[in-house]
């Protein structure tokens, strides 16, 4: 039926439309084609681009999202400090509510009863201390204030600052003891100082205020007075303000008398 | 047919097109449809030979419409469609297009290549992806049907 059929299917292809331009029309669509190809493969190209860079932005801001690390105990050096205050975080992340300082909730009241301040960006922090730079009205340097935890043993005692030996007497004041250890003598490093403890508790606060130093008398005075250092020292909320495992062990800053 | 310039292009378009064209029409009935399946068979054609991937021109050609056609017109039931300003068709001429799109399309495509193209087996079952029993089946079923139904229909003509 070969060629009966190649005979039958010419007849069917007779009233045949002529061809026209239908050459450059298959040149024009295959130009046309190509185009649309092209910006095919520019615009997957784009767009692989931009998924990286969401990905990329979407990364990054999920690891700058997470928590600071934390000194671990017993590895900070005097050189480790990491900065109390947050974290830029990048816009259109929603940004943590900042961790309030329990320190200086108690302290800052303090000083601007006394027109002091904390120097802005100054606080430091390490695994069982606080530190803050205190600056007056205009700015200048009025020393330090400091605060620290520390774990001590069963049979610690106040210490004595004249004799490593000795203990002093510890006065009370609701379920805690403490003793202060202010030294004024020298007016180019004046420093006032308390320790307390809770009764019966193996963890001891000390609370510095330390004057700039070399600063002469009146500028070389601490930012707190004696019974402010004192009030801080014995307001529990400062002590709470420390976690439970906090410990001024290794790479505490110095205290004028160690309670060590 | 990779690199090879413009010029041989254009000498292979002008000279398949109408071929292509008539395959096309016995493929889907319709001479607008036709054009429009081999202009576009033909551009994407051009526009692969000039990246270099295109092995056997006329292969690619005839396995790019025959699917084409396959898509566009899978549906068995046929209407012709003339071209405009065309004289009348003879009644036999519909009866045997209508015959031939009552077969399947891959049938009807193996009918086409082999009985008004002349592509030997090898060739057509490399354009539809058969092998040549594939071809062979199917060509015998087709013809074996396309009697059969024409044959009816002279049947009926006559009576």
């Amino acid at each position: 039926m070969s060629a009966p059929l190649n005979r039958l299917l010419e007849h069917v292809l007779e009233g045949e439309p002529p061809l026209g331009d239908e050459v450059d029309e298959v040149f024009r669509r295959a130009a046309r084609l190509r185009r649309r190809r092209t910006q095919a493969v520019l615009l997957a190209g784009a767009g692989t681009a931009g998924l990286i860079v969401v990905l990329g932005y979407a990364l990054t801001a999920t690891l700058l999202s997470s928590p600071p690390a934390t000194i671990s105990p017993g590895t900070a050096d005097p050189g480790d400090v990491v900065a109390a205050t947050a974290p830029p975080m990048p816009s259109g992340v929603p940004a943590p509510a900042p961790v309030t300082d329990g320190v200086r909730t108690v302290v800052e009241p303090l000083l601007e009863g006394r027109r002091l301040r904390i120097v802005p960006a100054s606080a430091r922090r390490g695994d069982g201390w606080r530190q803050y730079r205190i600056a007056d009205a205009q700015g200048r340097s009025r020393g330090t204030v400091r605060v620290a935890v520390f774990d001590v043993r069963k049979k610690w005692c106040f210490p004595v600052a004249a004799d490593p030996e000795a203990c002093a007497r510890p006065d009370r004041t609701g379920g805690l003891e403490f003793v202060r250890y202010d030294d004024v003598s020298d007016p180019d490093r004046q420093v006032r100082q308390t320790v307390t403890r809770r009764n019966g508790e193996d963890q001891v606060l000390a609370v510095l205020a330390a004057g700039e130093v070399d600063a002469g008398a009146q500028r070389g005075r601490p930012a707190l007075t004696g019974a402010q250092v004192e009030q801080v020292a014995t307001d529990e909320r400062v002590l709470d303000a420390f976690d439970a495992g906090e410990d001024c062990d290794d790479g505490c800053p110095d205290f004028p008398t160690p309670v060590d | 047919m990779s690199g090879e310039n413009d010029t041989a292009l254009r000498d292979f378009v002008t000279s398949r097109l109408p071929q292509l064209r008539r395959s096309a029409f016995l493929m889907c009935g319709d001479w607008r449809m036709a054009t429009e399946l081999t202009r576009a068979t033909l551009a994407r054609m051009v526009t692969d030979s000039r990246r270099g991937v295109v092995a056997d021109p006329d292969v690619y050609a005839y396995a790019d419409l025959m699917e084409a056609c396959r898509r566009r017109n899978r549906r068995r039931e046929h209407v012709f469609v003339a071209s405009p300003g065309a004289a009348g068709v003879e009644a036999e001429s519909i009866l045997l297009l209508d015959a031939l799109h009552k077969l399947t399309p891959r049938c009807r495509a193996v009918l086409v290549l082999r009985h008004w193209d002349g592509f030997d087996v090898d060739a057509t079952g490399a354009m539809l992806d058969l092998d040549e029993e594939q071809v062979a089946a199917y060509e015998r079923a087709g013809l074996a049907a396309l009697e059969k139904m024409l044959g009816e229909s002279e049947a009926a003509m006559a009576g």
